[in-house]
């Protein structure tokens, strides 16, 4: 543990000296991502602005939603986003040889290796909005409440890592299709709403995007103690089976790793 | 005339050549619509009118913006940055046709495929969803559309080719092009039409050229612009298109003399 952990405090430096080489390109990265968050505060603000509630959910809520969801895809894609998008490239031209071949675990290497701190915006912007807003969400917060919901973003992370991960494996079968990682953009997306809203449009669509609904909204509802034990026991239990998943799919398909042209 | 169709018949095969990444983005595409498609059932699940809009006027602005977007922002042009860097852009110009002229056949290519995609889907979406839409049918109003569709197209264009043209200058093209399009997809009105703003914001998106993309066509699409709102966005809109074409020829005329054929 301690040597993975050596490694990737090496790889998170090795990360911010490139970042530095193109510091034009850090400060532009800065500001899209940072007006890119701006932009989602304020269209919820102004979509939510003549409506008390929606599906159950009060306005206040659903700013805190979109504050919690700011925070958690600004660690989604600082830690990780990235180092997916490589990923089709990485097995494409046959570079996951340096990887497999390395005395570390591949998977972490490849979902690892490179730091996106420019989104690390979102999560700053997040926190910025969540104390402005403190006063108009109007919530009892104490220290165990939000040590919980830290723990629930962190299986929240983990569910979405999952889901990330289970799907760029299938660049193994197919490399060019880098677009996948494109449509998990979108995937990761709808995790800003609440689920109630793809229930009420299709149960189907609803028992579909199930695990994807539970990412950000069982913290959050369980900050304004609306959670129930069946939405903290389905995110655990979604965000471990699929994480073990996540693993055995991993090692499955580096069976079927061909290595073409290296 | 025919060596440009031929550039459009190569876009396809290029498209064809990896069918299964096409068809994911289209889904992703679908999947963008949904999203916004069910924030606004969900908000007027409550409500009939919002900021003056019923129901069936935003989903019909929703809907119709996805089928807009592929004719005025689907763009080719996104390459040129890395061609410029990798010194590929001496292929072109040895070859018997203007750099700009390529790239508007590739776009008309691109344009024509994601439209016809972008119309199956809708009518598949259309028929599972059953929503309330509103069809224009004054022949004006839809001419009126199709010139500001055109508009629209020209103009993001010579937008586009504008961000391309930095590689001439540096190698981050990534970065601007991808700040200009957060601020664009928020001033065009991807995501709700751009009048529910407060009003100092919204003033300064219509003297944007962004505004001229999607939100404009579709508002008069709708028949929600009196004729002088009407007249001032289509002079505005033609005012940028002179801008952005003059500024796209002084780029590329000065970007050719400092052009390197790096890598080459």
């Amino acid at each position: 543990m301690q040597r993975y952990l050596r490694v990737y405090r090496k790889l998170c430096e090795m990360s911010l000296e490139t970042l530095m080489a193109y510091r034009a390109n850090f400060i532009n990265s800065m500001g899209s991502s940072f007006a890119w968050g701006i932009f989602s505060f304020i269209s919820i603000f102004l979509l939510t602005s003549k409506t008390t509630s929606v599906y159950g959910w009060k306005r206040e809520e659903i700013i805190l939603l979109t504050c919690a969801y700011s925070i958690m895809i600004g660690v989604f894609h600082t830690l990780f986003s990235r180092n997916f998008e490589r990923m089709a490239e990485i097995i494409n031209f046959a570079q996951l040889d340096t990887f497999l071949v390395k005395p570390m675990d591949s998977q972490f290497l490849l979902s690892m290796r490179w730091v996106n701190y420019t989104a690390s915006t979102r999560v700053l912007l997040g926190i910025g909005f969540l104390f402005y807003f403190r006063r108009i969400i109007a919530i009892e917060l104490n220290p165990l409440a939000i040590a919980l919901f830290f723990v629930l973003l962190f299986f929240g992370l983990l569910l979405l890592y999952s889901i990330w991960f289970i799907v760029a494996t299938f660049l193994i079968w197919s490399p060019r299709l880098s677009n996948l990682i494109e449509l998990m953009y979108s995937v990761s997306g709808m995790t800003r709403f609440p689920g109630e809203m793809y229930k009420n449009a299709s149960e189907y669509l609803f028992l579909f995007l199930l695990p994807i609904t539970l990412i950000i909204t069982t913290p959050i509802k369980f900050l304004v103690a609306r959670a129930s034990l069946f939405d903290v026991l389905s995110l655990l239990f979604f965000a471990a089976v699929l994480f073990v998943i996540s693993r055995k799919l991993w090692k499955f398909a580096l069976r079927y790793y061909t290595s073409a042209s290296s | 005339m025919k060596k440009y169709l031929q550039i459009i018949k190569d876009t396809w095969a290029e498209y064809m050549m990896y069918r299964l990444n096409f068809v994911l983005w289209r889904v992703r595409m679908v999947m963008q619509i949904l999203v916004v498609y069910f924030l606004w059932w969900a908000i007027f699940s409550q409500k009939q009118e919002f900021f003056g809009y019923t129901q069936s006027m935003i989903l019909t602005y929703i809907l119709l913006s996805s089928i807009v977007r592929t004719l005025v922002l689907g763009t080719t042009t996104m390459d040129i940055g890395d061609v410029i860097n990798k010194g590929d852009l001496s292929n072109f110009l040895l070859r018997p046709f203007h750099f700009f002229h390529y790239y508007i056949a590739r776009d008309i290519g691109d344009k024509l495929l994601n439209f016809t995609f972008a119309v199956v889907e809708i009518t598949v979406l259309y028929f599972f969803l059953r929503p309330p839409i509103f069809i224009q049918t004054n022949i004006v109003t839809l001419l009126f559309f199709l010139a500001a569709i055109i508009i629209g197209t020209i103009l993001y264009f010579f937008f586009s080719l504008i961000f391309g043209f930095l590689g001439f200058w540096t190698p981050d093209v990534w970065a601007p092009r991808f700040l200009s399009f957060v601020i664009m997809e928020f001033f065009a009105g991807a995501l709700f039409p751009l009048d529910i703003l407060p009003k100092p914001i919204f003033f300064i998106s219509q003297l944007l050229p962004f505004s001229y993309f999607l939100y404009f066509p579709l508002k008069v699409y709708l028949r929600q612009l009196p004729i002088e709102m009407l007249l001032q966005g289509f002079a505005i809109s033609i005012a940028w298109i002179i801008g952005l074409m003059v500024c796209a020829q002084v780029l590329w005329q000065k970007g050719l003399k400092v052009y390197t054929a790096e890598g080459r």
